[in-house]
């Protein structure tokens, strides 16, 4: 049987620098951070330095970091080991990951407006505050796909509902919050 | 569109969002799944043995013999359904011929055992995920998998993957189906030789894995 630690014990693990934290969230959440990495990479050995790096990053970070929620912030920590690793490795030429392809959707609804504000906080307020406003589930499409760079079909067969309607969500959402974005920024 | 300020701005989706979409993602590693890459990467300050023996196996009688067996010192600990304390300090599930194992990804039905060979039935169930399926031989001094990059933490003499030959439904196959369907799977590894002398293997795995989990099982 699987012994699955609480989230408060493996922080506290990092607190006390037992190495046994690694080994707890690598064994909760190692294939949850796996996940994200191939999305974004979609390469296996690439996906697992990802992982790697971001273990590393999580022991350095925790403390002072206390997360609230352990979940988020390692998939943050491995999203952007990820992304870096991405950045680095294939500046020269597109990577045929579900990222790569979900960066494309998401580049052509932040188009305009949006284009001239150079403030990640005001940007990224401005995501969060669409997303508190839009139903559970199409929130949710949206951050399995633009987040953890889920493909269509996989956020389909998770949420139980058709591709089609997710695809069809997506754009409806996309369209949404690139008018939200012209308003903010106009 | 400044595309790093978009990467940015969409890695800071609050946490709670996050959270709740990440549901979905653990949802399915919550039937007792281990979640890990069956490749581990050593973690920084631990050791390679360490770092190994975190996923833990059980041991159970053999179902022909009746038997227990000791377990060979020398096999990977790896879990029936992965994972688990840091240490390694359970035994090892082994099973015998004519056992069914079935898991969250589908079943393994161990059927013959010849010369230099071993036949299961194979069915996957579950078709959300890619999967790998891959079936390892080892005794206390070889191993060889039908997995060309096999585990780079393992101590044992590592044999060409190429020696073994893989036989789906009366076919040869360049690997092992990991499509929703019943198959009959053989894994022919007589052509394994050492000095002309043939090797011996007390032991079969099979892995597969996804994503999300892996699982492997052991067999004599």
């Amino acid at each position: 049987m699987i012994y699955t630690y609480d989230d408060d014990y493996i922080v506290g693990l990092f607190f006390d620098r037992d190495e046994k934290a690694i080994a707890a969230t690598q064994d909760k959440y190692g294939g949850y951070c796996f996940k994200i990495a191939v999305n974004i990479l979609g390469d296996r050995d690439y996906a697992e330095e990802a992982v790697s790096d971001a273990m590393l990053s999580v022991w350095n970070s925790i403390p002072p970091n206390r997360p609230q929620s352990l979940c988020a912030y390692v998939g943050k920590i491995v999203r952007n080991a990820a992304i870096n690793s991405y950045n680095f490795n294939h500046a020269e030429k597109r990577l045929a990951s579900e990222y790569a392809v979900s960066l494309e959707e998401l580049d052509y609804c932040m188009s305009g407006a949006a284009d001239s504000c150079g403030d990640i906080n005001a940007l990224s307020k401005c995501i969060n505050d669409f997303l508190a406003e839009q139903k559970k589930q199409h929130r949710i499409m949206f951050v399995r796909r633009y987040f953890f760079g889920d493909s269509m079909s996989e956020i389909a067969s998770m949420l139980g509902v058709s591709e089609g309607k997710v695809r069809t969500t997506l754009f409806r959402m996309r369209d949404r919050l690139k008018k939200y974005l012209e308003k903010h920024y106009e | 569109m400044n595309n790093e300020l978009l990467q940015n701005a969409i890695s800071n989706i609050d946490c709670k969002f996050i959270e709740e979409a990440s549901e979905f993602s653990l949802a399915s590693a919550k039937d007792g799944t281990d979640k890990q890459s069956k490749r581990r990467i050593a973690y920084f300050g631990m050791t390679a043995a360490a770092a190994a023996a975190v996923a833990v196996a059980i041991i159970v009688p053999l179902s022909v013999s009746g038997t227990i067996e000791k377990p060979n010192d020398n096999l990977p600990s790896g879990g029936m359904n992965g994972g688990g304390a840091p240490g390694g300090s359970s035994p090892q599930h082994i099973y015998g011929l004519g056992h069914t194992q079935t898991g969250s990804l589908g079943s393994v039905k161990y059927t013959e055992r010849g010369d230099y060979f071993v036949t299961f039935e194979l069915e996957i169930t579950d078709n959300r995920y890619n999967y790998d399926i891959d079936v390892s031989f080892e005794n206390n001094d070889y191993i060889v998998s039908t997995d060309k990059e096999l585990d780079r933490y393992h101590t044992l003499t590592v044999l060409d993957s190429s020696l073994l030959v893989v036989t789906v439904d009366g076919e040869q196959a360049e690997k092992i189906p990991n499509q929703v369907g019943r198959y009959v799977v053989s894994v022919d590894y007589s052509a394994c030789k050492i000095d002309g002398n043939q090797i011996i293997f007390g032991y079969f795995s099979v892995w597969y894995w996804t994503y999300y989990h892996w699982n492997y099982h052991i067999y004599k």
